[in-house]
């Protein structure tokens, strides 16, 4: 038999020093922390990982407490615990055999562990002698608990959760991470990221939760070869994203860096909250950074101080700080993805709308008991929603852009980002509708129709004909095929045009459409200088918006990326002529 | 009247963890002062000195506040929101506690008495256990009694005795009265109502 007899030099001196049977095979370690071992879980793991990975016993046995002054601290129930509740050691169902003067019931009373002393294959003796403990030993039953065994354990033994889990320090944040980055990701070639989870995965409270939850899934590298979660996120290249948590050391700006590396992103993490303790100095450091920072996507948590943890709705740093990023003086279409650990967060939904955020992701926790699709989901959903916001963040780059001109506070235009915001394929007629407005207002600057026949530009001596600016071809969808104009109208073209089935265009009173689109054309063309193509291109939106979106009430065939392009190309021509008449005045 | 002093660097910390009442209790005790940083050259006025661990971890200077206090006889209480595991070291002058338990009424109820009544011995076991903390030091008796050979009614050899051993059971006999391992027992039993 193989036998463990762990002690600080606190068991019966026969016990460690003279010789047991010979057919009883003992191993005997001391287990003593130094005073620097301030955490006994850390300490306790290093010690029992370094003795069980070279030996199987078939027996341990150790005293109720490893302390030589203090035998009420009951640390070798804490160690008991350790080994009960961590798999990699593959002693999780040996027999333990408790030493020491105390009666159960004293231990019971005085520790809140002490049901595990109740628990199949724990035993206990007061002896002091050898030969009667060896003697004891013979009867015991040194076989392996059950399973059923083992799950009367799990149900008798209570672990104390740490006051850092009790509160907005989920223990999520550890376990999430982990779970991404070692299960989760396949990180392929590329070196997996070094996290420091020993203090985490030390925890007894941690091994508890995890054999709570019927056993963390293991997940073996083919699987995650073969179905893990490439740890790119496609589209975001050159994104800035802003990262605010105050658990960004649990692994997260690690594990971050390494994913945003990949996607090509630009990444900055918040790592200020150490110097800003109290809390209205945290949350006006953090506006700071994130008005210095300007990115595409601010990933937020909530809960960023422990004051937040009595905080009622809209009070908690993470709801001002969202409230900031949103806010409508500086830019209300900077994207805010919130990404949280917290087991208190109120619906998550309702946040969302609260915010103006663009999306939120949960960080898993231990205890939800995710499958490893429902973790891989999760990851999914996280790359998914810091694309979006990095997608919507071209909105924030217009109000950038607007800011100063004249048409910042463009209804319009205003209106236009607004709806996009929204993201709803619901809200594009009324895009198209608004971007049209703004041609509108501010495509007929400079120019009079004069008789019908010719344009003319104000407070200017030369005159143009418009008469083919106008004469559009249509096929049967109603695009404009081809548009000729801007050039003054020569009798061979105009030939060669009735001849390809051009129509002329009336001037009378049911055609003021034509009339004005001309207007509109040599503004876009003369004043702010579009060629023949943006104009064909400006002309075909004008179609879409009369011929389908304001009368026809059909969805349009514009998408937001068109809409995108489109603003790309002619609203910011059209305002930067304008910023740089301005300048020029 | 033992004076007390705690160190956090979060002092909001004390209010969310204590709840209003008790907050407000530990302000209104005149023993105790409450600072966000230590200095080394003004704690030994203090009978204990309570610190969270993360700001002593970080900075290093454990090591002096140790040697200051422990030389001049003083306690430290390091406490920490990680640490789910109440230990008692270095003869009863340092204890390692869960934030938990030190911001606690447990706790609280005890500097008040610190207020009041003239304590001098065991603080830190009185602020651990409570009124079980005699318990620690009965355990004790019966655990050098049991390590040392001792019957269920007879003492041991005290020539077998190692020095420190037989220092420790001399006090523990001025303390507690020369007892056997089963009267001692029968003590503790008696205390926890078994």
């Amino acid at each position: 038999m193989k036998i463990l007899l762990l002690h600080n030099n606190n068991l019966p001196f026969s016990f460690i020093n003279e010789n047991w049977d010979d057919d009883m095979d003992l191993t005997i370690e001391i287990i003593k922390p130094s005073t620097d071992d301030n955490d006994y879980d850390v300490f306790v793991s290093h010690e029992l990982e370094r003795i069980f990975s070279s030996c199987t016993f078939d027996l341990i046995i150790l005293p109720y407490s490893f302390s030589e002054y203090n035998p009420i601290e009951f640390t070798g129930l804490n160690v008991a615990a350790h080994i009960r509740l961590t798999p990699e050691w593959m002693h999780t169902k040996k027999p333990i055999l408790f030493v020491g003067p105390e009666e159960v019931k004293q231990v019971v009373k005085l520790f809140e562990m002490g049901s595990l002393l109740y628990s199949p294959g724990i035993y206990s003796t007061r002896t002091n002698s050898l030969p009667n403990l060896v003697g004891g030993i013979r009867e015991l039953s040194v076989e392996d608990i059950t399973e059923s065994e083992f799950d009367d354990f799990l149900n008798r033994v209570q672990i104390t959760r740490p006051t850092n889990y009790a509160t907005h320090h989920s223990v999520a944040n550890e376990w999430a991470v982990m779970r991404w980055t070692c299960d989760i990701i396949n990180w392929g070639e590329q070196e997996m990221p070094s996290i420091d989870s020993q203090s985490f995965t030390s925890m007894l409270y941690f091994k508890y939760l995890i054999a709570k939850a019927g056993s963390r899934e293991r997940i073996s590298k083919n699987w995650r070869k073969k179905n893990g979660a490439d740890p790119k996120i496609n589209g975001i290249s050159g994104k800035k994203i802003a990262y605010i948590d105050d658990e960004y050391n649990k692994g997260w700006s690690v594990l971050l860096s390494k994913i945003f590396e990949n996607s090509g992103a630009e990444f900055h993490i918040y790592d200020r909250f150490k110097e800003h303790k109290d809390r209205e100095d945290l949350i006006t450091d953090i506006n700071c950074f994130v008005d210095s920072i300007d990115a595409d996507c601010y990933l937020l948590d909530l809960r960023l101080h422990d004051d937040d943890f009595d905080k009622s709705k809209g009070e908690i740093s993470g709801h001002r700080i969202a409230a900031h990023i949103k806010d409508p003086k500086i830019n209300r279409a900077r994207q805010v993805v919130i990404f949280s650990a917290s087991d208190k967060v109120w619906n998550m939904k309702e946040e969302v709308q609260i915010i103006g955020a663009t999306d939120y992701v949960l960080k898993e926790s231990p205890e939800a008991n995710f499958s490893k699709i429902d973790s891989l989901n999760g990851f999914n959903e996280f790359k998914k929603a810091v694309k979006k916001a990095c997608d919507l963040s071209y909105l924030k780059d217009y109000l950038n852009f607007l800011k100063g001109t004249s048409f910042e506070k463009s209804y319009p235009l205003n209106n236009y980002i607004d709806l996009a915001l929204l993201n709803s394929k619901n809200v594009l007629n009324s895009c198209v509708l608004n971007l049209n407005l703004f041609i509108e207002d501010n495509a007929e600057k400079g120019f009079e129709l004069t008789d019908g026949l010719h344009i003319e530009k104000k407070d200017a001596s030369w005159k143009k004909k418009i008469i083919n600016m106008i004469k559009v071809k249509k096929d049967s969808s109603k695009k404009v095929l081809t548009i000729e104009c801007m050039k003054d109208i020569s009798v061979e073209a105009k030939r060669y045009k009735q001849s390809e089935g051009w129509e002329d265009v009336k001037f009378d009173d049911s055609h003021k459409n034509e009339r004005r689109m001309a207007k509109i054309m040599a503004s876009l063309f003369y004043y702010y200088g579009f060629n023949n193509t943006d104009c064909k291109r400006i002309l075909d939106f004008r179609m879409e918006r009369n011929a389908s979106v304001a009368h026809e009430g059909r969805s349009t065939s514009y998408t937001f990326e068109d809409l995108k392009l489109f603003f790309d190309d002619v609203i910011t021509q059209i305002i930067s002529i304008e910023k740089s008449s301005v300048n020029k005045t | 009247m033992k004076k007390i002093l705690i160190v956090d660097d979060r002092p909001m910390r004390q209010e969310n963890q204590l709840g209003k009442d008790l907050f407000e209790k530990l302000c209104s005790l005149d023993n105790i002062t409450r600072d966000t940083k230590v200095d080394v050259n003004d704690i030994t006025q203090y009978d204990i000195v309570a610190i969270h661990y993360s700001l002593l971890a970080n900075n290093g200077q454990i090591k002096e506040i140790r040697d200051v206090l422990f030389k001049n006889e003083k306690c430290l209480i390091l406490f920490s929101g990680g640490n789910p595991t109440n230990r008692i070291t270095t003869n009863g002058k340092e204890a390692l506690v869960s934030a938990n338990l030190f911001y606690s009424k447990k706790t609280i109820d005890f500097f008040e008495k610190l207020k009041s009544e003239e304590i001098d011995n065991h603080l830190l076991e009185r602020m651990l256990y409570g009124k079980n903390w005699e318990i620690a030091f009965l355990e004790r008796y019966s655990q050098l009694l049991w390590v040392n050979g001792a019957n269920m009614d007879k003492w041991p050899e005290l020539d077998d005795l190692d020095d420190e051993d037989f220092q420790t059971l001399d006090n523990l006999e001025k303390e507690f009265g020369r007892k056997n391992f089963k009267e001692i027992n029968e003590v503790i039993n008696k205390m926890l109502k078994i």
